[in-house]
């Protein structure tokens, strides 16, 4: 039976190898060489570094002012990946913390529901959101306001679409953190003579760390490396470093395309040794 | 465990059977939605030849399939530049135009003329060698882009008229308060700023990249996108936006079928050619991987037949590149079934023969210009 167990583990290796090993290697190679994909011949390969000259040389006047797309959009990526992830843990926090409170006994239930937005496209779920954002739209022809106050290409509207789509996976590893914690503790510190307050910030927050440790990488990442959402609500005039990956490789920009992709990669890899950092044995990971 | 192996051999059963048609077959390489179901059974009756088509979603994807040569295609419709591109590398054969007599019964439109002497030209530029591309291609359909408008501004349509590409890009003189909107396409962003300048849009020098910057912050563009853009002028969120004659004429055929007149609806929103606009155009041509040649012309033959080819614009919203095939069409004028009437009327309007203009289409630039176009494009994107 074990040896059973051992092929079904099989399939999904090899996934990781074809499907992510080696196309990770992939963006590493075209990053450092002249290799392209519609050339990709591995017998003609030669070391090149000259399109990273880009990241510091592509810059042009505007308005008198020198000024680099590249580094606008990664502070773009960052600005709105840090918001939204701020925003997520205040509101999500509260309302795993909320929901692991409630006498409600099937919080099944509930969770679904806040994952329910999920079971719909994301595509699908932007636009729907653009349209109802747009100056004419539906909701205003039929009951005469706006349902809601941001209109299309607004950074507000970019912001209200990442934090919708986000907040979920805030929320689910902060509950599942939350309801790990023995209620035994939050009692024995009741009767040790902590005030309610204190024993949320001294007992329960700290428990539940873990959970918004997770629930922030799992949050920042997608918002900082995406591009559908910031393009479909922003009407393509926010650009995140996302969107300017996905544009090189839309027109076959293959070496520029990798070398971005290659530092949001690092970034990537930052982040999960900081994970490491708090939490030693890797279970937020799990 | 039963009923698994009989989903098998279901399955098994229901692959053979599509795969072991008989008689011979055209390998057909096409666009969505691309080619109407009518032609293909009257094509299919009068040969005996069936069609299977394969669809992709770019003119990069064709390329790629044609080179892995995992199918053999028989016929391809690929656009402007990537017949450039697939000349160049030989990747085309020459057509046989004595298996091809219906060619000689027809005269292709001027600007479609036009737009083959343009694409000459642009390959004489780029690589010193003359190619006559008629020699490779037929043409499928073509289309301008023009500039979608909200017809609910006031004055905006006899501006457009009257100054033209001006008042798109000139958002200082010119309607200041009017949305404007850009194709979401890097090169198209470049190539209408460089007709405003008074250039072609398929050079290129550093110089150009940046006066094309400058007149594209200029118009202070509200949106860049690609199909919403006809839906948001057409909702009055959106004032100006540079899309396909083609995706106006979508919109304009949806509104008719919701019983709306076409006054009613060019009163919300019409489409403006400039008189210098770049232009598209897709091609039959046989890769070199085709094996049923024969099929092939007999296709490409039987697409030149007037009727064939008006019949098969019925269900695609560009413009047919004969004059035989555009007279069948505006022939409708008067018929009494609302679509025909309609159908003739729109193409008599958008589509003119008689029309007068310059057309470009886009040629490929080599791979470094469109780093530096796209670059451009989101510093305009980002600096705004």
């Amino acid at each position: 039976m074990n040896s059973l167990y051992k092929r079904l583990a099989i399939p999904y290796q090899v996934w990781l190898v074809l499907l992510v090993f080696l196309p990770i290697m992939a963006i590493l190679l075209i990053a450092i060489s002249n290799l392209t994909t519609a050339n990709f011949n591995l017998s003609d390969i030669s070391f090149q570094l000259s399109h990273w000259n880009d990241l510091v040389e592509n810059q042009s006047l505007v308005d008198g002012e020198y000024f680099n797309s590249y580094l606008t959009a990664f502070k773009n990526s960052f600005i709105y990946a840090s918001i939204t992830t701020l925003v997520s843990f205040i509101f999500g926090y509260f309302l795993a913390y909320q929901i692991k409170k409630s006498r409600i006994k099937n919080k099944f239930i509930i969770l679904t529901i806040i994952i329910l937005p999920m079971w719909s496209n994301l595509i699908l779920r932007s636009e729907a959101l653009r349209s109802v954002m747009l100056d004419n739209n539906i909701f205003k022809s039929i009951f005469g306001f706006d349902i809601l106050p941001f209109s299309v290409g607004t950074p507000a509207a970019v912001l209200f679409g990442l934090i919708f789509t986000y907040m979920p996976f805030m929320i689910l590893p902060v509950y599942t953190a939350l309801e790990k914690i023995e209620v035994n503790l939050e009692e024995a510190s009741l009767d040790l003579g902590l005030t309610p307050f204190k024993t949320f910030w001294k007992v329960v927050f700290p428990l539940s760390f873990k959970g918004v440790v997770s629930g922030s990488i799992m949050v920042f990442l997608p918002t900082f490396a995406g591009f559908a959402i910031p393009k479909i609500l922003s009407n393509g005039n926010i650009v995140l470093i996302g969107n300017i990956i996905e544009t090189k490789f839309t027109y076959n920009i293959y070496n520029v395309g990798s070398m971005l992709a290659l530092l949001i990669l690092i970034l990537i890899l930052g982040s999960i040794l900081l994970l490491t950092r708090f939490d030693k044995e890797g279970e937020t990971l799990l | 465990m039963k009923k698994l192996l009989l989903a098998v051999t279901l399955m098994m059963i229901a692959i053979s059977a599509v795969s072991c048609s008989s008689g011979p077959t055209l390998r057909l390489l096409n666009w969505g939605e691309y080619l109407n179901d009518d032609v293909i059974t009257r094509f299919e009756e009068e040969y005996g030849i069936t069609i299977k088509q394969t669809i992709a979603a770019s003119n990069e994807l064709f390329y790629s399939k044609i080179i892995s040569n995992t199918t053999a295609y028989d016929l391809v419709i690929p656009s402007d530049y990537m017949v450039e591109k697939m000349v160049e590398e030989e990747l085309l054969l020459p057509l046989d135009y004595n298996q091809i007599p219906n060619r000689a019964l027809v005269t292709y439109m001027d600007g479609v003329v036009e737009i083959y002497n343009q694409m000459t030209t642009t390959t004489l530029a780029r690589t010193g060698h003359t190619v006559d591309y008629s020699e490779y291609a037929v043409p499928y359909f073509w289309g301008t882009y023009g500039i979608i408008y909200n017809n609910r501004v006031d004055g905006l349509e006899e501006a457009l008229n009257q100054y033209g590409w001006e008042v798109f890009f000139n958002s200082t003189d010119y309607f200041p308060n009017a949305s404007r909107a850009m194709y979401d396409v890097p090169q198209d962003a470049y190539a209408t700023a460089m007709i405003y300048l008074g250039h072609s849009p398929n050079e290129y020098s550093a110089t150009f990249l940046s006066d094309a910057q400058t007149v594209l912050e200029g118009a202070n563009f509200s949106q860049w996108g690609d199909d919403q853009l006809k839906k948001d002028v057409e909702a009055g969120n959106l004032d100006m936006a540079f899309v396909y004659t083609g995706d106006f004429l979508d919109r304009l055929y949806i509104q008719l079928d919701e019983e709306r007149t076409i006054e009613e609806i060019t009163a919300d929103f019409n489409i403006y050619i400039p008189d210098t606009t770049i232009v598209f155009i897709d091609n039959m041509v046989i890769p070199y991987t085709a094996t049923n040649l024969d099929a092939a012309h007999k296709f490409i033959n039987f697409l030149l037949d007037p009727e064939i080819m008006a019949l098969n614009a019925e269900s695609v919203g560009y413009a047919v590149p004969t004059n035989e095939a555009y007279d069948v069409i505006v022939s409708h004028i008067d018929d009494t079934d609302s679509f025909y009437h309609n159908w003739a009327y729109a193409n008599l309007t958008y589509y003119n023969k008689n029309a007068e203009g310059t057309y470009y289409p886009l040629t490929s630039l080599p791979s470094d210009f469109v780093d530096d176009i796209t670059s451009m494009i989101d510093v305009v994107k980002t600096s705004n």
